[in-house]
């Protein structure tokens, strides 16, 4: 048989190890930081819903120009003379790519700025 | 527990989780308020170092705001809150075991103060340097048990244990700081006879 020292003895003993809090300097810092970082999580909300508008826009303009190759186009060649033809080819044909590269541009800026915000937003939680 | 919001992890601090979630400012306050002191106590008995506990707390937070979209109350908030904690104090003391380091001995400044009692501050030193004495893994529980007053199951969620591993680990690390109080002066007189 040996004494032994109980739950409670030792919990009390524990006690005697008190550690200060943290300083009113350090809390107004962090709680700073937090602020800081609460905007940074905010704005890619808001910066995903300005692109997207942005790829609404731009697939609006695209589908206007098929449209009006289409249309407009179509009866452009009809009436001018043979000899604009080709102008009016090459024409239709740079709006159209302007506007796809345009396109294409905006979709690549979307899918790596989401990737980019998905993987800053992802601290492990376990080490 | 018949509390929705306490089933679901949330417990008091749905609301300030809800505030948190959606970006007020003002829960902020609040909630380093309410947990900055265990959560810093916590961290400083972990790291037994004042810069660095001041470095994990901070970064604590920051990480706390940047995945409070990710919380979804399978714990409790407090729980994951230290669970972060001692995530970013096991790296801590990971790079600190790999470079020579002076810790800082607050109960030894402490003592140079002529309004405290020294036997207490002597107390306290014997105590840190005790529990500072236990392998990570055993102050870890010790610390979580003793100073937070964390169930077994809130044990195996913060550190990531089984509940048996977190039952066996403490019956061990209580062992352990038994039979070192048991040699030193520390030991009770009229301790319990088993």
């Amino acid at each position: 048989m040996m004494d032994r020292i109980s739950d409670e003895q030792l919990r009390a003993l524990l006690g005697h190890y008190e550690v200060s809090g943290p300083s009113p300097a350090l809390l107004a810092l962090t709680k700073r930081r937090m602020r800081g970082e609460m905007l940074l999580v905010a704005q890619p909300v808001k910066g995903q819903s300005g692109m997207l508008l942005t790829l609404s826009a731009l697939a609006i303009l695209v589908t206007l120009n098929m449209f009006y190759v289409a249309t407009v186009g179509t009866l452009l060649k009809l009436f001018l003379p043979r000899n604009l033809d080709v102008y009016l080819n090459q024409s239709m044909l740079g709006i159209s790519v302007a506007a796809a590269a345009m396109l294409m541009g905006m979709v690549v800026v979307v899918f790596f700025k989401t990737m980019q915000v998905q993987k800053s937003a992802h601290v492990p939680v376990r080490a | 527990m018949n509390d929705p919001l306490l089933e679901n992890g949330f417990g008091d601090d749905s609301h300030l989780v809800l505030q948190l979630k959606n970006g007020d400012p003002e829960a902020i306050n609040q909630v380093v308020d309410r947990y900055g002191k265990p959560l810093f106590a916590f961290i400083l008995r972990m790291v037994e170092d004042y810069q660095a506990a001041e470095d994990i707390f901070q970064e604590t937070w920051v990480r706390v705001i940047r995945n409070i979209g990710s919380f979804r109350g399978e714990s409790r908030f407090s729980t994951w809150l230290f669970q972060i904690a001692l995530n970013l104090s096991r790296n801590m003391m990971r790079q600190m075991s790999r470079r020579s380091f002076v810790a800082l001995d607050e109960a030894a400044e402490l003592s140079e103060d002529p309004d405290v009692d020294a036997d207490k501050v002597i107390l306290a030193q014997k105590i840190k340097k005790l529990v500072a004495s236990l392998p990570v893994k055993m102050r870890e529980v010790i610390v979580l048990r003793y100073y937070h007053d964390k169930t077994d199951i809130e044990i195996a969620e913060i550190t990531g244990l089984p509940q048996g591993t977190v039952k066996s680990r403490l019956h061990r690390a209580t062992q352990m700081l038994r039979g070192k109080i048991e040699g030193t002066e520390l030991a009770v007189p009229g301790a319990e006879v088993e």
